[in-house]
């Protein structure tokens, strides 16, 4: 049983790898960091322990237009750190917040005028003078609401990104993109805006936006229609022209009633090098070259034994699962979710992949996790996993991957689980 | 056959998606609603071809038998009508000794111009080619208007005019435009709330009802030039309903259709519901406001009134 209100939405590292945090539908932010090598015990790496909860979002009603909005968390996204606190990014539907999490591991003590617990003394009990001093505490982590971005998106914020100028930042809903200075709330530029004139006409919506990792000026949208656009800011500040179109045309042999929903791309991610870019469709992983727009130099199969299921997804909405896609901190391996807490990863290089489960029954703390295999049809052997035995209701939507280390985050429904590298 | 099935379940469980997106807690989701107006097309696409293919072949085997039918009537038809009720004298013949007999037939166009009228204004890429068909169409109409009864008989007999001619019957079976099956299948209850819509949308109903022949002609000209299978004007049948709601439907209607048109019909009338809203959305931005509410208001009114055309009455709104 689990409660609806835990399912996580959405985990981040840290550009350090050190702090981990996961968004989920109710509205909360939990912070993990990763305990610090003791010389005691060398072969154990650090573990992630809880470091920070604290309520990002709360639900809100909008009187005016009637309208109920998710405190569900959408995204984070780690400011890179420049001082002792740690700073970040979240999003629900409507509202982007920033967040300073810092710590605090002393107090003042020796109040004059109140008790350490502190109530007030009684003024005619207070004979001497003293000067407070601070003395050690229990660490305290405290997370407090620095920023609000509120009011700029009329449609479901589905991205935000953070530029690498570290000056500001843009979030994306389903048909605007607004570009944000960290330090003004009370304003946003529209730099993308594909609503068109009738709303009749509308063919596609925005489904995720990131920036380039290095080119401040460039970021790359993606469509329901399975398409990306690269935009460079220098050349117009509405950036409704592209500057790159990337499409691969459809297999005709492989329309069908769904082939538009298949196609509607859900995640777009840059490599860390900057030259490459990765999507997610319902089926595929497909990893583009920046320099090539007319079709992807890779293609990844992740599921496609459902290819001949997609009408029974359709009507228990599988279908519109919105999967996530990561890099490796070398670019060398891409990851991504499916059904039945199976995830799955691509070794470009090598060309292999692997299906692993997420599950407390099949894996025990510190064992090797067991490849696993889907059975389409025809004889099952002893440890597939037949289709029609697929858990759709165990969904990997959100995976993530430590900056330079091999240690995954993975998301499954109301549980996290964290994998590590074998210490030889 | 088999994809016809297929497709009508397609459509009934987009419809009900659509339905339930209504109540889902963080308001209408863009995206998903998208999607599934684009399944409900592809299935409306596939469906109306199976559908079209064997009205054919039935057409085919009534023209022959109502041809004579068809001559003794026509002196009788006012000439503004003669574009459609021209084949409809032939129908009422056709429709008594046919209807029992094409129960299956009859309902499904109604259901189809029902979701396709839906899909038109839920993300319709076909507008751009109705507005320049417009044009084009106004000239058809006249056209439509003046033709002999000899010419639409000699058309109609010909395979591809029999589609349209059966069609046709739904239509405009006799004063009024709609079938009583899609009447029947709006609950009167539900009229309260298809009034209010109306109310947003349509301040004026007398003038909008004067270009409804026109604009109904001027749809059935749009579809034929863009899809040859399909030429049904299909919103004024559903609008029809909304405006009568006195004229108490009959029970003729099959189980399954039933299950249809009542998910339309109550989908019809939370409809206005569900885009108001998700106009509403847009009605927040500044300078966006006026445009935006004609827009909530057209695509209210599209799916209610469900005629393209009828959309530069509405903007006026």
């Amino acid at each position: 049983f689990c409660l609806s209100a835990d399912i996580i939405s959405t985990v981040e590292f840290d550009h350090t790898g050190e702090l981990l945090a996961t968004g989920d539908k109710g509205g909360r932010v939990v912070i993990f960091q990763r305990e610090q090598e003791s010389k005691n015990q060398p072969h154990r790496r650090g573990e992630y322990n809880v470091y920070s909860t604290f309520q990002s979002h709360e639900p809100e009603f909008d009187y005016l237009k009637s309208l109920e909005i998710e405190e569900k968390i959408n995204k984070i996204r780690w400011l890179p750190q420049q001082n002792a606190a740690y700073f970040l990014l979240s999003t629900n539907d409507k509202t982007v917040k920033l967040w300073k999490i810092s710590e605090r591991d002393k107090r003042p003590e020796g109040y004059n005028l109140k008790d350490d617990d502190g109530r007030i003394r009684d003024p005619s009990t207070i004979t001497t003078l003293r000067v407070p001093v601070l003395q050690p505490m229990d660490l305290m982590v405290e997370a407090t609401p620095r920023r609000v971005f509120a009011n700029a998106h009329t449609y479901h914020i589905n991205s935000i990104s953070v530029n690498s100028d570290y000056e500001t930042y843009m979030s994306a809903d389903d048909l605007r993109i607004n570009l944000w200075n960290l330090e003004i709330t009370n304003r946003s530029f529209n730099i993308v805006d594909i609503k068109p004139a009738n709303m009749e006409e509308l063919t596609e919506v925005i489904t995720a936006a990131e920036f380039h990792p290095s080119q401040c000026n460039t970021f790359v949208y993606s469509s329901s229609k399975g398409t990306i656009r690269l935009c460079d800011m220098r050349a117009l500040a509405l950036c409704d022209k592209h500057s790159k179109f990337f499409e691969e045309p459809e297999d005709p042999s492989n329309r069908s009633f769904f082939s538009e929903i298949i196609s509607s791309i859900s995640d777009v991610k840059f490599s860390h090098s900057g030259r490459y870019m990765m999507t997610r469709d319902y089926l595929t992983v497909k990893v583009w070259d920046l320099n090539m727009e007319n079709r992807p130099i890779e293609t990844y199969q992740v599921h496609d034994y459902l290819r001949s299921k997609l009408c029974s997804l359709y009507e228990n909405d599988c279908i519109f699962d919105k999967f996530e896609c990561v890099w490796n901190g070398s670019d060398s391996v891409i990851m991504t979710g499916s059904y039945n807490n199976f995830f799955r990863m691509f070794d470009r290089n090598t060309k292999r992949d692997v299906t692993l489960e997420a599950s407390r029954e099949n894996s025990k703390p510190r064992a090797i996790l067991k490849p696993r295999k889907v059975c389409v049809g025809g004889k099952r052997r002893k440890d597939e996993i037949s289709v029609d035995s697929l858990d759709f209701s165990k969904k990997i939507l959100h995976t993530a991957w430590h900056p330079s280390e091999n240690i995954i985050a993975v998301a499954a429904t109301n549980n996290l689980y964290i994998f590590q590298d074998k210490v030889n | 056959m088999e994809f016809k099935v297929e497709a009508h379940r397609i459509m009934s469980i987009s419809l009900g998606k659509i339905y339930n997106s209504r109540v889902q807690r963080g308001g209408i989701k863009l995206h998903k609603n998208l999607l599934v107006s684009l399944v409900l097309r592809s299935a409306r696409q596939v469906y109306l071809n199976d559908y079209y293919q064997s009205v054919c072949l039935n057409a085919q085997q009534h023209w022959g038998q109502h041809e004579e039918v068809m001559d003794s009537n026509q002196a009788k038809s006012t000439s503004e009508r003669v574009g459609y009720t021209a084949t409809t004298p032939a129908d009422p013949a056709a429709t008594t000794a046919s209807e029992p007999g094409l129960p299956a037939e009859n309902t499904p166009p109604e259901m189809t111009i029902d979701v396709e009228s839906f899909t038109e204004s839920h993300a319709a890429a076909q507008t751009e080619d109705v507005e320049a068909d417009h044009t084009d169409c106004k000239d058809k109409i006249s056209d439509c208007r003046r033709r002999q009864p000899s010419e639409l008989k000699g058309a109609a007999s010909s395979p591809a005019s029999g589609p349209t001619a059966v069609i046709a019957k739904h239509l405009v079976p006799d004063n009024r435009i709609g079938p009583k099956k899609v009447k029947e299948a709006k609950p009167p209850q539900d009229e309260g709330g298809c009034g209010e819509a109306d109310a947003d949308g349509f301040v004026d109903d007398d003038s909008v009802a004067e270009t409804q022949l026109d604009n109904h002609l001027v749809a059935s000209c749009n579809r034929k030039r863009r899809s040859s299978e399909k030429a049904v004007p299909p919103e004024s049948p559903v609008k029809k309903p909304k405006r009568a709601p006195s004229s108490a439907p009959s029970g003729e209607e099959e189980m399954d259709t039933t299950n249809v048109s009542s998910l339309i019909t109550i989908f019809g009338s939370s409809f206005s519901g569900l885009l108001s809203k998700d106009n509403t959305q847009a009605e927040a931005e500044a300078g966006d406001s006026d445009r935006d509410s004609g827009a909530g208001q057209i695509c209210c009114d599209q799916v209610l009134k469900n005629l393209n055309p009828w959309t530069t009455a509405i903007v006026a709104f």
